[in-house]
C-alpha cells in the first residue's frame, strides 16, 4: 500500500502536502502553547497580584480605623472572582482581621512574609497593607493556578485543530494532486496506447496553462513529427513495393512478349515455308515436259493462291511494323461502305472458296457512309472472313450482316466454326496470339485480328469478339460512325480506266518479276513502258526512250536508286524526267533523301497500279 | 520643601507601586519596632478608647487633602484642646510616623485661641458644654475639626466619635469639610459610621 502510494505521483503530492502541513502545525502549536503557558502563568500571577495590591490598597482605611465589617465587604466582592478560592486580612501582630472563603472549612496560613508561591496548581499571595510607611497589615489571597488544565485544554484543541486540518490538508492536496496528475496521467495514457497500437494520431488534451500545459503541447509536437516520420518511412516502402512491383510485371510482360516474338518467329518461319512447297511443285508441273493445258491452268491456279497467301501474309507483317512504330497512314473519305465490304469479300473469297465454305451477305438497302480509308477497311473485313474461314470447318456456313444502329453501322460477321475459348477472349485481340488448340495448317501469323482492331481504332470504332465456348462459333462485331451521304461526286475507288493520256514511262527494278507484271499492266491501260533491271541498262533504256516518267526501285544492285537518279538528270534525253522513288523503305529520313536526290515523289512498296495511275496524273499534268 | 499639590499627590499615589520594595523593608522595620512599643507599653488585648482615637486623629490626615496654599512648614500639627490621655496616646504614637511625607506634631491647645493653622484641631468632650463657641472659633479656616460628643455633628463638627459596640466608631459632615476646603477621600466615608452631605 505504502509502496504503491510512493510509486504514484499523486501519493507523493499528498505525502509532502500532509508532512508539510503536519510539521507546520506542530511547531506552530508547540510555539502557541510555550506563548500559552508563559502568558497564562504571566496573568495568573499578575492577577493574584493585582488583585492583592487592589485589597491591600482598599483595605488600608478599614484597617486603619479598625473597620472589619468594611473589609469584610471588600473581600466579599472576590466572590465574583472564579478564580480566588480564599482571601483575608491580618492585623500587623497575625491576628486574622476579616477572611473570604469560597468553600467551608477553609484554613488560613500563619501571617507571612510578603510573597508569592504556587504549590500544587494553588497560588498563595501575602501582602503587606502599608500606609504612610506604616504597616497597618497584611492581605493573603489563595488563588487556583489551574496552568495543568489550561495546558490540556490547550492540547486538547489544537490536537483537534491539528487533525481537522490535516483531513482539509488532505482533501485540498487529494484536488490538487489530481488537478496536477489529472493531465499527467492522460499523457501517460495517451503514451501508452501510442505505444501499443503505434497510433500516431492520438493527442494528449491540453487542460492547463502551467508547466504541464506545455508538456503536453511539447509531446503533442513529438508525436506529430514521429507520426509524421513514421508515415514517410511508410509511404517510401509503399512506393518502393509498388515500384517492385511494377518492375515485375514489366518484366513479366517482357517475358510473354518475348516469348510470343519467339513463337511468332516460329509461326512466320513456317507460314512463309508452307506456300513454298506447293508453289515448288507447281513449278515442277509447269517445267514437266508434256505437260499439258489443264495441268497448267491447275499449277498456274496453285501458284496463285499460294502467292496471294505470302502476299497476303508479307502485307500483313508491314502492316504491323507500321502500325507499331506509328507510321500507318490512314487517307479517310466518305465511303460507302457496301463496296468495301464487296471488295472484302472478293479479296477473301479464294479462302473462303478453298475452304468451300457458304458465305451469306445482308447489306442495308440505303447506301452507308462511313470515314474510311477504304483500302484499309477493306482489310479489316477480309481479315475477319479469313479468320472465320480458317477456323472453320469446311462446309460451314458464315455469315455478314450489316445493319445502321443509331448513328452507327454494326457489320457482324458469324460463324460456325471452333470458337474461342473464355479465357482466350479477352486477349484475341493482341497481336501475336492465336487459338492454342488450332492446327498450325490453318493458323496464321496471329496478326489478323490485331490489325483489324487497330485499324478499326484508325477509323473510331470498334471491335468486339463473342463466343459461347469452344466449338460454339464465334462472332466479331465491328461498329464504325456513320457519316453524311457526300455532296461531291467524289469516287472513292478510282476504277481500272484506260488512260487519258499515253506516258512513255521507264520502270527500273532489279525484282524482274515486279518489273515485268507492272509494266504490263500500265501497258494494258495504254501506256508506253520500258523496263530496266539494273542502272547501266537504266541509262541506256533511258537514251532511247525519253522517258517522261521514271519509276526507280531505290534498293538496285551496284549504282543506288539515288545515283541512278543524279546520272539520269545529268545526260539530257532524261534531263527532265519526273522522278519517282519506290523503296521499302517510308520513313520521314528516307523521303527526305530521295527529294534531295531529285525525285518528285516517293512511294512505299507495294505499289499499287491505283497509286502509280495517280502520280502519273498529278506529277505529269503539273509539269 | 516640596510644594505638596493635588497633582502631585496623585503621581505619589501612582509611585507608590515602584516603592513596593522599599516600603515592605520600611514596613517590617516598622512592625518589629511596633512589636517592640506594643510588647513594651501597652497592656495586651485591652481595647484603649484614646489609643484608638489617637490613631484615628493620626489616621484622618491621610484621607484628607488640605489646600495646598495654606501648607506652610514640614510638619503637620494635630491640635488637641484638653483630652489630654489622647495627647498622651499621640505623643507615644506620632514618633517615627508622617503622613505624606510630613511630620506629624501634637499640639496640645490650652485655649483655642491658640490653634493657629493647625491641620486637625480635637475638642476634648470636656469641652463639648462650650463646643459650639470653640468651633466658631475657628470659624472658616482648613481645619478638621474632630469632636467627641453625642451630637458633635448637629453642632458643627466636620467628625465626630461615637462608642458603637464598645469600640470607636466616627461620623463625618461632608458639606462642612468641603466649606472651608477639604477634600475627604471617599475611602474614609466608606468606613464612617454615618455621612452628613449636603
Amino acid at each position: 500500500m505504502l509502496s504503491r502510494i510512493r510509486r504514484s505521483l499523486r501519493g507523493k503530492i499528498v505525502i509532502v502536502v500532509l508532512l508539510t502541513t503536519f510539521t507546520a502545525l506542530t511547531l506552530s502549536a508547540l510555539v502557541l502553547l510555550w506563548f500559552e503557558v508563559t502568558k497564562h502563568h504571566e496573568f495568573l500571577v499578575d492577577d493574584a497580584t493585582t488583585q492583592a495590591s487592589i485589597l491591600a490598597d482598599i483595605s488600608a482605611p478599614a484597617l486603619a480605623f479598625d473597620d472589619d465589617e468594611a473589609a469584610h465587604t471588600y473581600l466579599e466582592l472576590l466572590s465574583s472572582r472564579a478564580g480566588i478560592r480564599s482571601a483575608a486580612v491580618y492585623r500587623p501582630d497575625g491576628e486574622l482581621f476579616a477572611t473570604f472563603a469560597r468553600e467551608e472549612g477553609a484554613q488560613f496560613p500563619p501571617l507571612d512574609a510578603a510573597g508569592m508561591t504556587i504549590d500544587g496548581g494553588i497560588l498563595t499571595v501575602f501582602r503587606p497593607v502599608v500606609q504612610n510607611e506604616q504597616v497597618l497589615g497584611s492581605v493573603y489571597l489563595q488563588a487556583s493556578y489551574d496552568l495543568q488544565d489550561r495546558l490540556l485544554a490547550y492540547v486538547l484543541i489544537l490536537g483537534g485543530v491539528m487533525l481537522a486540518s490535516l483531513v482539509v490538508a488532505a482533501v485540498i492536496s487529494l484536488w490538487l494532486a489530481g488537478n496536477v496528475t489529472g493531465p499527467l496521467r492522460e499523457v501517460t495514457e495517451v503514451a501508452r496506447h501510442v505505444i501499443g497500437e503505434r497510433d500516431f494520431t492520438l493527442r494528449a488534451r491540453r487542460t492547463t496553462e502551467d508547466e504541464i500545459g506545455v508538456f503536453v503541447d511539447a509531446f503533442n509536437a513529438m508525436l506529430a513529427e514521429v507520426g509524421q516520420r513514421a508515415q514517410a518511412l511508410e509511404a517510401s516502402n509503399r512506393a518502393l513495393q509498388e515500384e517492385t512491383e511494377e518492375r515485375r510485371l514489366a518484366e513479366a510482360a517482357l517475358r510473354l512478349a518475348d516469348q510470343r516474338k519467339d513463337e511468332f518467329l516460329a509461326t512466320l518461319a513456317h507460314e512463309l515455308r508452307n506456300p513454298l512447297a506447293p508453289m515448288v511443285n507447281a513449278v515442277g508441273l509447269l517445267d514437266a515436259p508434256g505437260a499439258g493445258t489443264a495441268i497448267v491452268r491447275r499449277a498456274r491456279g496453285i501458284l496463285r493462291r499460294q502467292l496471294a497467301q505470302m502476299v497476303r501474309l508479307v502485307d500483313d507483317l508491314l502492316d504491323v511494323s507500321r502500325i507499331t512504330r506509328g507510321k500507318l497512314i490512314i487517307r479517310k473519305h466518305p465511303t460507302e461502305l457496301t463496296q468495301i465490304v464487296r471488295n472484302a469479300i472478293d479479296t477473301a473469297r479464294p479462302v473462303l472458296d478453298e475452304c468451300q465454305q457458304t458465305l451469306t451477305v445482308e447489306l442495308p438497302d440505303e447506301p452507308v457512309y462511313v470515314e474510311a480509308d477504304s483500302v484499309r477497311l477493306a482489310q479489316v473485313f477480309s481479315n475477319l472472313l479469313n479468320n472465320s474461314a480458317r477456323y472453320s470447318e469446311r462446309g460451314k456456313q458464315i455469315k455478314l450482316a450489316a445493319r445502321v444502329l443509331d448513328g452507327q453501322v454494326e457489320v457482324r460477321i458469324e460463324d460456325q466454326g471452333v470458337g474461342i475459348a473464355p479465357e482466350t477472349l479477352p486477349i484475341i485481340f493482341e497481336m501475336f496470339s492465336q487459338g492454342g488448340s488450332i492446327e498450325r495448317t490453318q493458323s496464321g501469323l496471329g496478326v489478323g485480328l490485331g490489325l483489324a482492331k487497330r485499324l478499326v481504332e484508325l477509323h473510331s470504332g470498334t471491335i468486339e469478339a463473342h463466343s459461347e465456348g469452344i466449338g460454339q462459333g464465334s462472332v466479331f462485331t465491328v461498329r464504325l460512325p456513320v457519316v453524311p451521304m457526300p455532296q461531291a461526286t467524289c469516287t472513292p475507288v478510282r476504277p481500272l480506266t484506260m488512260a487519258t493520256r499515253r506516258h512513255r514511262i521507264l520502270l527500273v527494278d532489279d525484282n524482274v518479276d515486279f518489273a515485268t507484271s507492272l509494266s504490263l499492266l500500265l501497258e494494258a491501260i495504254g501506256h508506253q513502258v520500258r523496263t530496266a533491271h539494273d542502272a547501266a541498262e537504266a541509262l541506256v533504256v533511258a537514251r532511247e526512250l525519253k522517258p517522261e516518267v521514271g519509276f526507280l526501285d531505290l534498293g538496285l544492285p551496284e549504282v543506288s536508286g539515288y545515283d541512278l537518279a543524279r546520272q539520269l538528270r545529268a545526260q539530257p534525253e532524261s534531263a527532265h524526267t519526273v522522278l519517282v522513288a519506290v523503296s521499302g523503305w517510308g520513313q520521314a529520313r528516307d523521303r527526305e533523301r530521295s527529294r534531295e536526290a531529285g525525285f518528285s515523289l516517293h512511294l512505299v512498296k507495294p505499289v499499287e497500279l491505283q497509286s502509280i495511275q495517280a502520280a502519273l496524273s498529278t506529277l505529269v499534268q503539273s509539269h | 520643601v516640596p510644594k505638596r499639590t493635588r497633582r502631585a499627590w496623585g503621581e505619589d499615589m501612582r509611585h507608590y507601586g515602584r516603592q513596593r520594595l522599599f516600603a515592605a523593608i520600611v514596613a517590617w522595620v516598622a512592625l518589629l519596632a511596633l512589636a517592640g512599643v506594643h510588647s513594651a507599653g501597652a497592656q495586651e488585648g485591652v481595647y484603649d478608647t484614646n489609643r484608638v482615637k489617637a490613631e484615628f486623629l493620626y489616621h484622618f490626615g491621610t484621607y484628607i487633602q488640605w489646600p495646598a496654599d495654606l501648607i506652610e512648614g514640614d510638619a503637620m500639627r494635630i491640635a488637641v484642646l484638653g483630652a489630654q490621655p489622647v495627647v498622651d496616646q499621640l505623643a507615644r504614637f506620632l514618633p517615627g510616623r508622617s503622613i505624606q511625607g510630613r511630620r506629624v506634631e501634637v499640639v496640645p491647645l490650652e485655649r483655642i485661641d491658640e490653634l493657629g493653622d493647625a491641620e486637625v484641631l480635637f475638642v476634648g468632650s470636656e469641652h463639648n458644654a462650650s463646643l459650639e463657641s470653640v468651633l466658631a472659633a475657628v470659624g472658616r479656616r482648613p481645619c478638621l475639626t474632630v469632636t467627641d460628643a453625642e451630637d458633635g455633628l448637629e453642632r458643627g463638627a466636620m467628625v465626630n466619635f461615637q462608642l458603637l459596640d464598645e469600640r470607636v466608631r466616627f461620623e463625618v459632615s461632608l458639606r462642612r469639610a468641603e466649606d472651608v476646603g477639604l477634600i475627604v477621600s471617599s475611602r474614609l466615608l466608606s468606613t464612617a459610621l454615618r455621612v452628613e452631605t449636603s
